[in-house]
């Protein structure tokens, strides 16, 4: 199966060690179908806006690796990998620029190949501001158009969407183990 | 900052396309969570206005002022209480909630259905305050 058709609901549910809320997340599905065609139109539009669709990936993986979700970051760059509009070079400063995020204390690389390189090292200096809430946001997308920096906010939205919900999923699967029969949807505790 | 305690009067629309979602947590109690992430964010201004949907609709002014007010961790008990330290602990980066959270979430009758609202909710206005952040 295609990367791209790896829904989020799949994602969620093979998370799911515990039943009650696997279920829970059936139950969300439709809700959890809208926000994958929310990702896919904004990542992959008929009619691109003013950032082409491989851009549109390398941003959603910057976004995931400042995250610190290397799964979700491999995935968009996976799906970037398969695309025949972006070649080996694209593909390395993507690789390059995405560790560099994902290491939250460093600066943004100064290394990184050049080959497609002045605009993801401008959208990667735009994406550590905007999700590190810099004050002055806007002197780190002078390479950006006023287009291109509301693209990259509104990428960055539904990413950040997906990542808060694996990652707080995730966070709930992990406490419930510690917790066993204690969130199964039938009953409560009453020691605390 | 001392926030003004008089909240709870708007009577304000739904802001929220997700509002009308027939499982989970009520309205009111996801104003709460907003109310949490977007004080966590530190924009105390759409924190008032998540307070007033949340005042309105608990029924609990009280609760949600001093959440208002006071932060996390807060002296609230109870189901609100619980929702509140649970968001909290979501909200923050990376997502922290523990055994702890959940097993307050669960002894206060909070179902697997709530739980999860809990974590969309969070999601969703962690992703909305992110987008308004770059305007």
């Amino acid at each position: 199966m295609p990367l791209e058709a790896v829904g989020l609901g799949d994602t969620l549910a093979r998370m799911c060690t515990n039943e009650a809320l696997r279920k829970a997340i059936e139950r969300r599905s439709d809700e959890i179908e809208d926000i994958d065609q929310q990702e896919r139109a904004l990542l992959s539009p008929p009619i691109p806006g003013a950032i082409p669709v491989p851009h549109r990936y390398a941003v959603a993986a910057f976004v995931a690796a400042w995250h610190q979700e290397q799964a979700i970051a491999q995935r968009y760059q996976s799906i970037l990998a398969a695309r025949e509009d972006a070649d080996a070079a694209f593909l390395k400063a993507v690789r390059i620029w995405s560790r560099s995020l994902g290491r939250s204390n460093e600066p943004v690389s100064e290394d990184a190949p050049d080959e497609g390189g002045s605009w993801l090292g401008a959208a990667a200096s735009y994406s550590r501001a905007l999700l590190g809430g810099t004050p002055q946001i806007a002197q780190h997308g002078y390479w950006l158009n006023s287009d291109e920096r509301e693209e990259i906010g509104q990428i960055a939205s539904i990413v950040i969407l997906r990542v808060r919900l694996v990652a707080g999923l995730r966070q709930c699967v992990l406490a419930a183990q510690e917790l066993p029969g204690e969130f199964s949807g039938k009953g409560r505790s009453h020691d605390v | 900052m001392m926030f003004d305690a008089q909240i709870g009067t708007g009577g304000s629309k739904s802001r929220w396309p997700w509002r009308s979602r027939p499982q989970g947590l009520e309205n009111g109690e996801r104003a709460l969570i907003a109310l949490v992430v977007a004080r966590q964010a530190g924009l105390t201004e759409l924190a008032r206005q998540y307070a007033d949907e949340a005042a309105d609709a608990t029924h609990d002014p009280f609760a949600v002022t001093l959440l208002l007010e006071e932060g996390l961790p807060s002296p609230l008990t109870g189901r609100l209480g619980a929702l509140a330290t649970a968001a909290g602990a979501l909200a923050q980066t990376p997502p922290s909630l523990g055994a702890f959270e959940l097993k307050r979430l669960n002894a206060n009758g909070i179902q697997p259905d709530e739980l999860l609202d809990v974590v969309f909710t969070v999601a969703r206005i962690t992703s909305e305050l992110q987008a308004k952040s770059g305007e």
